[in-house]
């Protein structure tokens, strides 16, 4: 016999398989182990009680930056500094102002454009210095993964490196009429898991974001939520759930849904960057209203 | 004309606002602002708790040369109409001469002859509208010369040659008062004060020695002197505050409002 590099068809199979298992599991791991963090980010991670982050930082592992901007308009509203309207609008009241940076440069871009529809408000500041440099605090404090969800990307290289090496055998048995049907399907799957895990972003929170934001949600009852709320929320519960859940499930069902009317509009145009990846935790019962209990993706259908 | 009671104007700014007031009895609407066809969500949310709106006009232009532009008369019909409004109201004024826009009210030249025209538009105006039209007095930065009748007189035969109700704003009187020197009670002693359809209340600013009546600031307390005084001597069947820009908190607004019950409870 002479074997295309000394290895006969079925033994390459074999060790292929066993290859890409453990490419696999090292694409797997480097995720999970940017989610977890240096040792030193779990420690300072893990010493962080729900209660010890702002409400704004809160807002911000559970919906990302916008989140944050939509907690900092439902707490001006909550507070006569801004005015909502009908139209999905808000102004800021006459004399108003902030000391709070996430507040101020909320005042700020309504009162650049006098009138400010809330999904294009939502959107700049989101955007905003403000929010940022609260993001990155969080990845300093080991909530959220920050740059290194980049990095986890690389963890496909393995898988990367199999599927050349397959790639020339099976280049190699094709010319030589050797069959090639086996290899020509795990190569298909191989192709197929890495791009799935290279364009699958890591999740922005950490493990230790998830435990917080689990307790802060206190999901086993809805009770627990208000609880949370209140204890995070100086100004009333309101504008916790909305940290926790959106504009959208604002007890206030006739503002959410002036609210929502365009913000809904614009974030369609707009989508992808909510910084609430396919989290673990978007637990189930996604109940509309003052519950608060879905996680991502600002609560589609709620308030209406 | 039933009891209206204590009014605000409705903007769509302040729509969720207005309709979250406590003791709103009736609001005004800018008729231009709104078409007939789809009524603001607000404005209809109103209707159905049973308050008043009622259309208020800026554009008919009622105290110029030419004649009342049809277009506009229809609209307001129209949105009148659409709202179940029990009368519809404009300024007793001009905003167009010769095809220019000069986009603010400007004042009648008190003459017989301005009178003339300004009667013949209103019963036109009236003609189509099928409900009571109330013309406010407007507040002037000028006088024409040569004016042949005091304000008092003016609006009163106005009333008396075409059955106006008079939307009397207390504001203007008082601006006028500190930029032209007509005494506000001067005024009041001349009107048909049976004549009044409801009262106008709005706040603003004294700049370089002179009065503007913004709708942007609170207002004065020398207004609502004149709404002491006007209500001293006739009981309005409604009062309303004007609040068109620079909108304060909920707070704010609420306290301007008590301030006018303030005066008419004082005044009862």
């Amino acid at each position: 016999m002479n074997e295309p590099w000394g290895i006969a068809g079925p033994d390459f199979l074999r060790i292929y398989v066993v290859a890409f298992a453990f490419a696999l599991l090292f694409a797997l791991a480097v995720r999970i182990m940017v989610r977890a963090g240096s040792a030193d980010s779990r420690a300072a991670s893990g010493a962080i009680g729900p209660g010890q982050l702002s409400l704004d930082e809160l807002a911000y592992l559970a919906g990302g930056p916008r989140r944050v901007v939509e907690t900092a308009v439902a707490r001006l509203i909550d507070r006569e500094k801004v005015r909502p309207s009908r139209k999905g609008t808000v102004r800021v009241v006459e004399g108003s102002t902030a000391t709070d940076p996430i507040d101020q440069a909320v005042l700020a871009d309504i009162q650049r454009n006098r009138e400010r529809s809330i999904g294009l408000l939502v959107d700049k500041v989101g955007r905003g210095d403000v929010v940022r440099k609260l993001g990155e605090s969080l990845a300093r404090k080991g909530l959220l993964v920050g740059e290194d969800a980049a990095r986890a990307r690389w963890g496909v290289l393995p898988l990367t490196v199999l599927f050349v090496v397959g790639g020339a055998r099976w280049t190699n048995g094709l010319a030589e009429g050797r069959p090639i049907g086996w290899l020509t399907l795990a190569l298909v799957v191989t192709a197929v898991v890495t791009v799935l895990l290279y364009r699958k972003s890591v999740p922005d929170r950490t493990y230790a974001a998830e435990r917080l934001l689990t307790e802060a949600r206190g999901t086993r009852s809805a009770r627990q939520v208000n609880d949370a709320a209140v204890l995070y929320g100086g100004a009333a519960g309101v504008v916790g759930v909305v940290a926790l859940s959106g504009l959208a499930a604002h007890p206030d069902t006739e503002l959410a849904s002036a609210l929502e009317s365009q913000k809904q509009a614009i974030a369609a145009n707009n989508s992808g960057s909510s910084g609430c990846g396919s989290g673990s935790s978007s637990g189930g019962g996604s109940s509309c209203g003052s519950s608060g209990g879905g996680g991502c993706g600002g609560g589609g259908g709620c308030g209406g | 004309m039933g009891e209206l009671g204590v009014g605000i104007g409705w903007r769509s700014e302040i729509d969720l606002t207005v309709e979250r007031m406590p003791g709103i009895d009736f609001v005004e609407v800018v008729a231009e602002n709104i078409h007939h066809d789809s009524l603001p969500e607000s404005l209809r949310v109103l209707l159905d708790r049973g308050v008043p709106v009622l259309p208020h006009a800026v554009s008919l232009s009622l105290g110029g040369a030419d004649p009342v532009d049809g277009a506009r008369l229809d609209h307001l019909a129209a949105v009148t109409d659409a709202l179940g409004a029990p009368m519809a109201s404009d300024h007793v004024c001009f905003v167009r001469a010769g095809g220019l826009d000069s986009g603010h009210l400007m004042p009648v030249p008190r003459t017989r002859d301005a009178l003339d025209v300004l009667t013949a538009n209103v019963k036109t105006a009236q003609a189509a509208l099928g409900v009571p039209l109330a013309l406010e007095n407007i507040a002037a930065l000028l006088r024409w010369p040569d004016e042949e009748l005091t304000e008092a007189q003016f609006l009163s035969e106005l009333v008396e040659r075409t059955g106006c109700m008079l939307l009397v704003d207390v504001a203007n009187m008082w601006a006028n008062g500190r930029n032209l020197g007509q005494d506000p009670a001067d005024l009041l002693d001349g009107l048909p004060l049976d004549r009044i359809a409801y009262v106008h209340v709005a706040g603003g600013v004294e700049r370089d020695g002179v009065y503007h009546d913004t709708h942007a600031h609170p207002v004065p307390p020398g207004v609502l002197d004149v709404l002491r005084e006007l209500c001293s001597r006739v009981r309005p069947p409604g009062v309303l505050l004007e609040r068109d820009d620079l909108y304060p908190t909920d707070a704010a607004l609420l306290a301007e409002l008590d301030a006018i019950r303030g005066v008419l409870a004082a005044t009862a």
